[in-house]
């Protein structure tokens, strides 16, 4: 646990140290701080379900740039050659890196937390409401996160990691909406896949086990074909 | 400490390692020699366990490098081909990184980043970050790392290329000590180096290994035979009688005049200098008896030297396939 917390702090240090990472954080907060006062101000509801759907097609652009760099920095400068002699396994750096850059997705995503607070002093919102789309936000925050990383393990190409995993999240972004055009057997499949559809409950208020169980089971999915990833250069 | 049985190392149709097999004492500085990719990377990435091995089995401290990987790792130190490292850190923060990665336990961690600073003379630099150094220093920032956990076996590939030749010395001086308490392999291209540093040498080429001896034995085999070269006047045209003298000589195999005389100068006044080189029957040596001979015919002696076969002809011998 310690090599995992050494990796994963490595990496929010590596995070808070590049400029590309405090441009993404700049630019969230001007831009959801922008809808945010553009739905309260037009709807005059105390609702963050607007800002919250600007936040999550953010985060589906934004995460890719905050990935990108997790292994393919490390390939491309044979830094892998020193982390992978030390004594970590794969699923320990996987993890840290996991972490790491989860908590920087978080400390991205308090300052929101703010808008919450002006509802609550202006108005009356459902703080119920307000608990579930931030659950939702961190759950998809996992899924998000553990996709990047692993487009991040397939390449040394910081650009070529971030294209596959926009393009991957796009596809699990729009993928729902596909199934209303398939055969009936393979619909529920497709819908499930969905990212929206389990985002969408969540931002309603429903704290689903259904939706949890996607969002954890897709991080853990991601991460383990990252484990296998990092691991084959052993049998390849 | 370092055994190594048969290593194989394929890439596809490739064969990088071909069957190598050598062992490193506890306590030894072995040269790991081979022309640019002959597989000494390769090799050395097998060892630290970065690579699996196509056949073969290496162990390290006991442990095997395949199904104890972890245990391997936690006994040695390695410095990478051209010591990448993360250039947003500075050099004491991640030396205290890699330290924690290594599981130096807490209260220690202070004291080995500071004695790996020290001792690879990079304390100076210790707020500095590692991107904006220069080459040599972030060399040994990674030699630092390499010892920062106090391994007993040390793996270091090229660790003096890019550093100065002040800084080169301080880095053989310090693997050289380094070697009385840890088991070092090194690999490097500078052979007088190996001459200095290292107790055996391990030559490989083609994945091949051609060559395997101490430095002792390879000085003890040479001082039979080899050369002997010698500089005297003599007078006009006599070069070939003394020539003809010399290669009477007891012990004397031929003589050789690779440089004309006008090549070396003429003496003021006099007559030229003229240089002889003689190969000497194994187990002879006829230096004594040249002197002798040149002063009884009243030449002027001005050099008189036993060349020993160097590592250096060793290695391109058997790297080139030519045999002089």
């Amino acid at each position: 646990m310690r090599n995992v917390l050494a990796v994963a702090r490595r990496e929010i240090n590596a995070a808070f140290l590049s400029l590309l990472a405090w441009t993404v954080i700049t630019i969230f907060l001007i831009f959801s701080g922008f809808f945010f006062w553009l739905f309260a101000s037009r709807t005059h509801e105390a609702s963050l379900e607007g800002t919250v759907g600007i936040i999550s097609f953010f985060f589906l652009v934004g995460t890719p740039l905050l990935t990108m760099r997790l292994l393919s920095e490390e390939y491309r400068s044979g830094t892998i050659e020193t982390l992978m002699s030390a004594p970590v396994t794969e699923f320990q750096v996987i993890l840290g890196k996991f972490i790491g850059a989860l908590a920087f997705y978080g400390f991205m995503l308090a300052p929101t937390l703010v808008y919450a607070i002006i509802l609550r002093v202006l108005g009356k919102p459902d703080v119920g409401v307000i608990f579930s789309s931030y659950l939702g936000l961190a759950a998809m925050g996992c899924e998000f996160v553990a996709l990047g990383l692993f487009c991040s393990t397939l390449t040394r190409n910081q650009i070529v990691a971030a294209v596959f995993a926009l393009v991957a999240l796009l596809v699990l972004w729009v993928i729902g909406a596909v199934g209303d055009y398939l055969p009936a057997p393979l619909r529920p499949c497709v819908e499930y896949l969905g990212t929206m559809q389990h985002l969408n409950g969540f931002s309603a208020g429903r704290v689903a086990f259904r939706d949890l169980f996607y969002f954890f089971s897709m991080t853990g999915f991601w991460l383990f074909l990252s484990v296998r990833v990092l691991e084959s250069r052993r049998w390849r | 400490m370092i055994q190594v049985e048969q290593l194989t190392k394929r890439y596809g149709p490739t064969v990088a390692v071909d069957g190598i097999s050598f062992q490193v004492e506890q306590g030894e500085i072995v040269g790991f020699l081979g022309p640019n990719g002959a597989g000494k990377t390769t090799t050395m990435r097998i060892l630290t366990c970065f690579l699996p091995a196509t056949s073969g089995r290496v162990t390290i401290a006991g442990h095997e490098v395949f199904s104890d990987s972890l245990e391997v790792r936690r006994n040695i130190g390695y410095l990478p081909e051209s010591a990448p490292l993360y250039p947003e850190m500075r050099v004491r923060e991640y030396l205290a990184y890699r330290a924690r990665i290594k599981e130096v336990p807490g209260r220690e961690r202070r004291m080995r980043v500071e004695y790996a600073m020290d001792r690879c003379g990079v304390a100076e630099a210790e707020r500095t970050l590692i991107g904006s150094l220069s080459k040599g220093y972030r060399q040994r920032v990674g030699l630092a790392d390499a010892l920062v956990s106090d391994p007993p076996v040390l793996i270091l590939d090229e660790p003096t290329i890019g550093l100065d030749p002040n800084q080169v010395r301080l880095v053989r001086d310090l693997i050289r000590d380094l070697g009385q308490k840890h088991t070092v392999l090194l690999s490097t291209h500078i052979l007088p180096e190996v001459e200095m540093v290292c107790g055996r040498v391990i030559i490989i080429q083609s994945g091949k290994l051609v060559f395997q001896d101490t430095l002792a034995n390879i000085a003890r085999q040479s001082s039979g035979g080899g050369k002997v070269v010698v500089e005297a006047r003599v007078g006009p045209g006599e070069a070939e009688k003394a020539a003809a003298v010399l290669e009477a000589a007891p012990g004397v195999l031929r003589v050789l005049r690779p440089a004309s005389p006008v090549e070396t100068g003429r003496a003021e006044g006099g007559s030229p200098w003229a240089v002889f080189e003689i190969d000497v029957m194994p187990g002879a040596d006829v230096r004594e008896e040249v002197g002798r001979r040149m002063v009884r015919n009243g030449w002027a002696l001005r050099e008189l030297r036993k060349e020993q076969p160097s590592l250096e002809d060793i290695f391109v011998r058997l790297t080139t396939g030519d045999s002089h």
